[in-house]
């Protein structure tokens, strides 16, 4: 298995996420593409939505999550009720 | 009270790390949370869900492509997969029902103050959506994969 990120140009990505794609999309998704240049042609599409700067832009809406969060923990140590990490950070 | 936090804080560094959080996604792409946390419960059943799937789905990607209808189908055949399924299933029709409702608001010109991660797909769509071919199914389609990702990525940290 192959992960798309690797720096080395000629790896190719192998069919093990080929179960992921959607059989309505017009093109392969980003995910499970395994055509490098229409991955490559594809991505430069959406690129700048997933840059840094655009995330940071976006930073408020983290921070009502973050605040979502503190607050029912903070509710949960005022009722002295225990709650499962795990699951709560997966919410 | 204090002391058990800090240990269970502790423990739960590496999800942290490793996962995102769902309400954080929904944020991010629809403004707004799907309510895990608000509700502190499993909205939709998709945690118990994936739980569920998680053995098919890495049994599926391993095996040779085609033997994967089988596994899938074999997994399909128990009654609790199959409602795993049909719950994960809803995921898709979920975003596509958000979609939809933000194509709407644009239209009515009501999607002003709108400026998530859907908006701006939108955006590009109106941009440069004729010369590069992307339109309301890839809007869709980057929506379902960003939810799969996140899936995925839950499901790698099991």
């Amino acid at each position: 298995m192959i992960l798309r990120g690797a720096t080395d140009a000629d790896v190719v990505q192998t069919d093990f996420y080929l179960p992921f794609r959607s059989t309505w999309s017009r093109y392969p998704d980003a995910f499970t593409n395994l055509d490098e240049r229409q991955h490559a042609e594809r991505r430069r599409i959406v690129n700048s939505l997933y840059s840094m700067s655009n995330i940071l832009r976006m930073e408020e809406s983290v921070d009502k999550c973050v605040q979502m969060l503190v607050d029912k923990l903070s509710e949960g140590a005022t009722k002295g009720s225990t709650l499962d990490m795990s699951t709560w950070v997966q919410w | 009270m204090v002391r058990h936090y800090t240990v269970n804080l502790i423990y739960a560094r590496t999800d942290l790390e490793s996962r995102y959080a769902f309400d954080v996604i929904g944020q991010l792409f629809f403004s707004r949370m799907f309510g895990f946390m608000k509700n502190a419960h499993d909205y939709g059943g998709y945690i118990h869900s994936l739980d569920l799937l998680i053995p098919f789905i890495a049994v599926a990607c391993a095996s040779p492509a085609y033997l994967r209808p089988i596994v899938l189908i074999s997994g399909a055949l128990i009654p609790r997969v199959f409602k795993a399924l049909k719950a994960l299933k809803h995921i898709e029709e979920a975003s596509e029902a958000c979609v939809t409702e933000r194509k709407r608001r644009i239209e009515r010109g009501k999607a002003d103050d709108c400026e998530d991660m859907l908006q701006s797909f939108f955006n590009i769509m109106h941009q440069k959506g004729t010369d590069k071919d992307f339109g309301m199914t890839e809007i869709k389609a980057e929506v379902y994969g960003a939810l799969w990702v996140l899936l995925y990525r839950m499901s790698s940290a099991h």
